[in-house]
């Protein structure tokens, strides 16, 4: 019955967990800490190879930075973030009527591929800004444990120019993305161990290309404690989920995580070196991974 | 009218079951022989007031005396410090027995060591903090407890009988908030015997903290909740340098 239970949150929900990327903060402060108001502005920079946008491959390489600002009052937290990874864009051939191909002559160089089959993985957005509001709110459990409960959503807009063969600008396609997510902390004990986790869910539709899409995510992400090696601390994580509209139902994404972080006293400066291989299978191709690995610095502007 | 006669009647009621008699006895395959004359037993978690009962001569391994003010044996849960041991939380073994709350715990000698705490302010002085033993549950006798104490310019500088295997102990350090969880001394004692903590590194204890999931929360490497909030707290805290010592 039980696995009957979780059957179904797969396949009926056909939904829902927003992943994150590789570089977001996931900022997170105990209301019972602090007193007040406190706000928090936020930067990170670095650069990655082989990343992976809600479980969509980027076309390439590059670096990428986000901007976190963040509010914390009683138990609520708003944060807006606004962030860009430079990782070119995802051409796409025009399904039909034939020759005209689809690409996004912003960001040159443009490496033009095929369009993503039915049953296959789609492509990310062309690099673009993206801009994420969430509102989360903690709620502390029957043993102690404080939980967040947090709305996510982020948007993108991105242009796509369809060129036709010889490189006569056709049309320029304005589309965005959008994606509402919910996720949620959760906590039990097995006899002394705390287990720490979150539970995802979010809806990612794009419009306005010649791709449009949906996919509906569902995963659980389970946060191992760090593990310290003299200054260098380790946070494993892992995550399995269930991504829809690639042709294989149930199960398709696993993802473990280690971020090997470092506090540098002199910047106050976390410098992340994180490697992240997330394996997801499709109908067409069965499972694929992409080995996401990212260099990166994360540090508090402002604190107030 | 009602009510105080209400009142009356749960405070008769409640009297009826108090006792102030608390009998321990040890078991175990090494016997008792370490422990001393007197043990000290915390009821209630209330560390601050533990009282000493003393070896009863008729029996073997037994311990007798009175608390501080009567108690009521079926609500009242006590643990014992042997001097080199500690014991569980327990329910008296009989709790319908309202004379006397019976307790008996299993001895596990040289199990425990006492944790040194200084804590100086800018100019070296003592500094009052407290502190919250959490004790495990293992057996089904046993309860999850939060025992407290604090250790005052006047008091010996200790925390006596410590089990880091058998529980997690905090310090309140002066400027946390009362809901926020303290600083684990089971992390900074974890591979040294002696820690010198500032006020940076009681910031970086705090984070590792955070990372292991160890302050009630999930574990994050959140540096909002590390510059924004611990930091802040630790600029405002008279607190300078903290001395922490396995002994």
């Amino acid at each position: 019955m039980r696995r009957a239970v979780f059957v179904l949150a797969f396949a009926a929900t056909s939904a829902l967990a927003q992943q994150a990327p590789l570089y977001d903060t996931d900022d997170f402060v105990d209301p019972r800490t602090h007193g007040g108001a406190l706000f928090v502005s936020h930067l990170v920079a670095g650069a990655g190879a082989n990343l992976a946008d809600d479980y969509r491959p980027v076309a390439s390489n590059g670096p990428f930075y986000q901007w976190a600002n963040s509010v914390y009052w009683s138990a609520y937290q708003l944060d807006l973030k606004y962030g860009r990874a430079y990782t070119g864009s995802s051409a796409v051939a025009v399904p039909s009527p034939g020759p005209p191909v689809v690409i996004s002559p912003a960001q040159p160089p443009v490496d033009i591929v095929p369009a993503p089959a039915a049953g296959t993985a789609p492509l990310a957005p062309s690099s673009s800004p993206k801009e994420t509001v969430q509102f989360a709110r903690n709620l502390a459990s029957p043993s102690g444990a404080m939980l967040r409960y947090r709305l996510t959503w982020t948007r993108q807009r991105f242009d796509t120019d369809v060129i036709q063969p010889g490189g006569l600008l056709l049309v320029r396609l304005h589309g965005h993305e959008q994606t509402y997510g919910l996720d949620a902390d959760t906590h039990f004990r097995l006899g002394r161990r705390d287990v720490w986790g979150s539970l995802a869910f979010a809806r990612n539709s794009r419009s306005g290309t010649p791709d449009n899409r949906a996919q509906n995510e569902l995963a659980y992400t389970s946060r191992f404690p760090a593990i310290d090696t003299g200054t260098v601390s380790l946070m494993p994580r892992f995550t399995v989920g269930g991504v829809s509209g690639r042709g294989a139902t149930g199960l398709n994404v696993v993802n473990p995580r280690l971020d090997f972080s470092y506090y540098h006293h002199g910047t106050e400066a976390n410098l992340h070196l994180v490697y992240s291989p997330l394996a997801t299978r499709s109908g067409a191709n069965g499972w694929q991974t992409r080995h996401q690995i990212a260099l990166l610095a994360d540090r508090a502007l402002f604190a107030k | 009218m009602k009510s105080w006669l209400c009142a009356l009647f749960i405070a008769a009621a409640t009297q009826l079951h108090a006792t102030d008699v608390v009998k321990v006895r040890l078991v175990g395959p090494k016997g008792c022989a370490n422990v001393g004359e007197t043990i000290r037993v915390v009821e209630n978690g209330d560390e601050q007031h533990a009282f000493a009962i003393a070896r009863d001569g008729t029996a073997p391994c037994t311990w007798r005396g009175r608390s501080l003010e009567p108690f009521d044996p079926r609500t009242t849960v006590f643990s014992v410090r042997l001097q080199g041991a500690r014991t569980p939380v327990h329910y008296a073994d009989d709790r319908s027995n309202e004379s006397i709350a019976q307790l008996t715990f299993l001895y596990a000698p040289a199990s425990a060591f006492d944790v040194g705490v200084d804590a100086l302010d800018a100019d070296k002085q003592w500094m009052h903090i407290g502190y919250v033993r959490h004790v495990w549950a293992d057996d089904r006798a046993d309860v999850e407890k939060d025992e407290h104490g604090e250790l005052t310019g006047s008091s010996l500088h200790e925390i006596g009988d410590v089990n880091f295997d058998a529980e997690e102990v905090e310090l309140r350090l002066p400027g946390m908030r009362s809901a926020a969880s303290g600083l684990l001394v089971n992390l900074v004692l974890q591979k040294t015997t002696n820690a010198i903590l500032d006020r940076e590194k009681i910031v970086d204890a705090l984070h590792r903290q955070d990372m292991k999931g160890k302050r009630r929360s999930s574990p994050r490497n959140s540096l909002p909740q590390r510059n924004g909030v611990d930091d802040k707290m630790m600029r405002s805290s008279p607190l300078d340098r903290l001395e922490l010592k396995r002994k």
